[in-house]
């Protein structure tokens, strides 16, 4: 992975670096002992290490602001981190960058349940907020799976999904508001508690942006109304083809669940041994449906559900009872990673989407270039909206695995892209699929979505060397020739 | 139309006479104004200047698939031709897009436009708005560049999310040529409960017991009587003699919106009128399409978004005005105000009062010189405005897509 080259001449200003940060934040905003930097070397994907020039943890908007004035005008790169939780290497510091880390920022500011809205910092965690509010019944729908430790920040730079999101939507869905930081210093407020906004949709745009176009320093979240009730169904299958085919009826028949997951047979069983959930372990694929809503229409649509699934074979069909068994069905499923970890030494998680009923084939695919790379691969997925997270199994200790699943992913994500899906569903691109980018957009899309950084941050100076494959400077990029009657780029194939 | 000159309309086909057609207004430095069926010319800030650029001909659904709950369409297929087919296969756009018309074979505009202009119906409060349905585009930006963004998959963070940038755009920054969007079930049936109230604030509160509830209303709004009486309808005309009706929304299946109708009912000491679903569906047609309100040539009409608990205050407020008439749609959340043409339109002290109260107040249906010379839109921060030309510049360098269409000069 290569990433920008490292100023030497910042690096060698470090010190001096450190003390001007430390005069803005004083001694509880800064980090310059290398020891005490180490656990901000990584994000979640840990396969990538770098140690930061200095970490900077301001505690209000007016010092996020500071800092990056300071920054600007010392042409200084920024990498912002929420809680570290990516899995594709958005928080992955540079040897010449500061680090700058919003975890110090993590109180609620105002809970106003007439407007459902949440006000809040943005170190304060996705599942902080359902806790602070399901005393009156409300949750925050988007739950990815690192829910307990990743900060709302960190989800609106990479609009994280979850289990849920067919019915609820992604981070982009589920927001009113933001006070954000832009490279210059600038504080702006987007929206606000109102649903509509005037302009353009600036928070749209901040959402999913991956720390390239501002600091996000306050964001104000929409809250629902807990369902209910809500019930899962466990259904089993024998074959991928009958689950999937039902994932199609089940949405065909007007039925939009909130959530409904899937897992191949590799999968099951290594999440059956885990959490011994009652997963059927004979079963070649197994759904989890979950419904909610008000009891009489949650009652109703299980017997739907139910018969839909018979029509099309399951071999077996659960569906809870009690609470306690909607958690269980869910265990398995949830603890998928970790029950992959205790059956091989390392995994790595891919993230692509694909048009539904692309499901069989991209799995067949995925089966022989299993046989090809040698290396095995366990899929769990989302399937009510196509995306799929295969753990490809390997083991580090064994020379040039580790760059072999790697290539691996890399064939499934251009399978994903190829069947008219994506390389990314809600991981973000980061540095793990930067490189990828070329599969899916052209040089001219590319060159587009970069001049839109560039209307915010002209200098490259915010998180340099994620998500485009490569850079090029503003000046280059705003270039514009235009003759009478001529196309700008006569050498770019057109359509 | 004013200040067109000469009115050249250029009508492209496919996207290669678009590409061509801007590519030339790029060479020329020329201004163009883009439009579908023009359905949406009478709103906004008119465009300064400009050749016409007519994308009627780009037209027609290329991609449906209802158990996948996606649809690809050129950018001016007509709203009408998407939501008849989607009809076939029980299936709508959820944020119940204003039809400008009484059928859904009447519906005004283009998908296009819809989209450009992100313009949501009375759902929006539970279902989110036009941008949250947009899955991904093919357009040609103000450079003459074809340029794709987002894909036909729901969940999707493939480089920075430029749907949502291009709804609500009002076509400033590229000209959409194809638009993916998702799709969902029609709902079975619905019903609506009608509660006569005292004032706003009043009718603010049953609805907030009613979305406090487990019982999930898709829609709510808040009709003074004063303007219930414009209703074609009797149960609701018949509320003439109580100062706000309530209007609570449910839509679901048959047996969940039965159960939920009963418990609604049960749940407070006032007694709603219930209405069946066609006479529900009748209803919030008025509402959404805000028929309730006459039009009179010397009067402006403004949409007023507003977070929702403030909207029975700020209604209150707003109608007591002189010669104010309105009301509140999306459970308090979106104010229609019927106000004056005279002195302003009293834009400065409308828009004051709405900020006061954390609104934007749209000056959504005025005469064409009056959109040109009033701030069409809420007026951003220098610092936000600066960013938005930025922005512009960065899609379109030159100036040329609808220059002025949402602010003077950018």
């Amino acid at each position: 992975m290569e990433m920008p080259i490292p100023n030497a001449e910042v690096i060698e200003r470090r010190e001096a670096i450190a003390a001007d940060l430390l005069s803005i934040l004083g001694p509880e905003g800064v980090i310059d002992d290398k020891n005490a930097m180490s656990p901000f070397e990584s994000d979640g994907l840990n396969a990538y290490r770098q140690s930061p020039l200095v970490v900077a943890l301001p505690a209000t908007t007016e010092e996020v602001s500071r800092v990056l004035k300071y920054c600007q005008e010392n042409s200084l790169k920024i990498v912002p981190r929420g809680s570290g939780t990516s899995l594709s290497g958005g928080a992955l510091p540079l040897a010449d960058g500061v680090l700058l880390g919003l975890s110090r920022m993590n109180r609620i500011l105002e809970i106003d349940y007439e407007n459902r809205a949440v006000v809040t910092q943005p170190g304060v965690t996705n599942l902080a907020i359902t806790n602070a509010v399901e005393g009156k019944g409300f949750y925050y729908a988007p739950d990815p799976s690192s829910q307990i430790a990743c900060s709302i920040g960190g989800n609106v730079a990479e609009n994280s999904g979850g289990v849920h999101c067919l019915k609820y939507g992604l981070t982009t869905n589920n927001l009113l508001g933001l006070e954000m930081v832009t490279m210059d210093g600038e504080i702006l407020r987007l929206g606000g508690k109102r649903l509509d906004n005037h302009g353009y949709d600036l928070i749209g745009i901040m959402t999913g942006s991956e720390g390239l176009l501002g600091i996000v320093t306050e964001v104000t979240v929409r809250i629902l109304q807990k369902p209910a009730i809500r019930k899962a169904l466990l259904i089993g299958f024998d074959s991928v083809t009958r689950a999937s085919q039902s994932v199609g009826d089940i949405i065909a028949k007007g039925i939009i669940p909130a959530g409904m997951e899937m897992m191949d047979r590799p999968a099951i069983q290594a999440a059956e041994d885990f959490v011994n959930a009652g997963y059927p372990r004979d079963a070649d694929a197994l759904m989890i449906v979950e419904l909610d809503g008000p009891e009489a229409e949650v009652l109703s649509l299980c017997g739907r559900v139910e018969e839909i699934v018979r029509g099309n074979g399951a071999t077996s069909i659960r569906i809870s009872e009690t609470e306690e068994e909607r958690v269980l069905f869910w265990a398995g499923r949830k603890s998928a990673f970790p029950a992959i970890g205790r059956i091989s030494p390392d995994y790595l998680c891919m993230d692509g989407t694909i048009p539904r009923r692309q499901l069989s084939e991209i799995l067949t695919r995925m089966e022989r270039m299993s046989n090809e790379f040698g290396l095995r691969v366990a899929n769990v997925f989302h399937a009510g909206d196509g995306n799929l997270h295969p753990l490809i199994l390997f083991d580090a200790n064994n020379e040039g695995e580790f760059e072999r699943a790697e290539a691996f992913g890399a064939a499934i994500l251009k399978a994903c892209v190829e069947l008219g899906g994506v390389l990314t569903g809600e991981h973000g691109v980061g540095v793990e699929k930067r490189d990828l980018m070329g599969e899916m957009f052209t040089e001219v899309d590319l060159k587009q979505q970069q001049r839109l950084k560039c209307a915010f941050d002209p200098d490259h100076l915010l998180n340099p060397g994620k998500v485009f494959p490569t850079l090029h400077r503003c000046a280059e990029l705003g270039r514009l020739h235009v003759h009478k009657g001529q196309m700008p780029h006569p050498d770019l194939p057109r359509f | 139309m004013m200040n067109t000159g000469d009115d050249i309309i250029i009508k492209v086909g496919d996207e290669t006479e678009l590409l061509e057609a801007v590519t030339q207004s790029a060479a020329e430095s020329l201004p163009i104004e883009v439009t579908g069926s023009g359905s949406r010319r009478q709103f906004g800030r008119p465009v300064d200047g400009g050749r016409r650029l007519d994308l009627s001909g780009l037209d027609g659904i290329t991609m449906y698939e209802p158990d996948e709950l996606v649809l690809t369409a050129k950018a001016a297929t007509p709203l009408a031709t998407i939501l008849q087919e989607l009809d076939k296969h029980n299936q709508i756009l959820a944020f119940d897009p204003v039809l400008g018309g009484d059928s859904l074979a009447n519906a005004m505009g283009t998908i296009g436009g819809v989209l450009a202009s992100n313009l949501s119906g009375s759902r929006r409060l539970t279902a989110g708005a036009a941008r949250d349905y947009l899955l991904g585009f093919k357009a040609v930006s103000g450079r003459a560049e074809l340029f794709q963004s987002g894909s036909r998959v729901m969940k999707n963070v493939t480089g920075y999310d430029l749907s949502k940038l291009m709804a609500g755009s009002w076509g400033t920054l590229a000209i959409m040529h194809e638009v993916t969007i998702k799709t969902m079930p029609k709902p079975e049936t619905s019903a609506s409960l009608l509660y006569a109230c005292a004032d706003a604030m009043e009718a603010r509160s049953v609805i907030e017991a009613a979305f406090a509830s487990p019982h999930e209303p898709s829609a709510a709004a808040m009709i003074p009587a004063s303007l219930a009486v414009y209703s074609s309808h009797q149960p609701f005309s018949d509320f003439a003699r109580t100062g706000m009706v309530a209007v609570i929304r449910l839509e679901g299946f048959e047996t969940s919106v039965k159960a939920r109708s009963d418990a609604l009912y049960a749940m407070t000491e006032k007694t709603p009128v219930v209405t069946d679903h066609a006479l529900s569906d009748a209803l919030q047609a008025e509402i959404r399409e805000t028929r309730l309100m006459p039009r009179q040539n010397n009067r402006v009409i403004w949409k007023i978004n507003c977070p929702p608990a403030e909207g029975g205050e700020l209604l209150d407020k707003l109608i007591a005005r002189p010669n104010c008439r309105g009301y509140a749609d999306w459970g308090g959340g979106l104010i229609w105000l019927s106000s004056p043409s005279g002195q302003q339109a009293g834009a400065t002290a409308i828009r004051a009062l709405v900020s006061d109260y954390g609104g934007e107040a749209m000056l959504h249906e005025a005469p064409e010189g009056m959109r040109r010379t009033l701030p069409v839109f809420h007026p951003q921060p220098k610092p936000l405005e600066a960013l938005t030309r930025r922005i512009k510049s960065s899609f379109d360098p030159l100036g040329i897509l609808n220059p002025g269409r949402m602010i003077a000069g950018i």
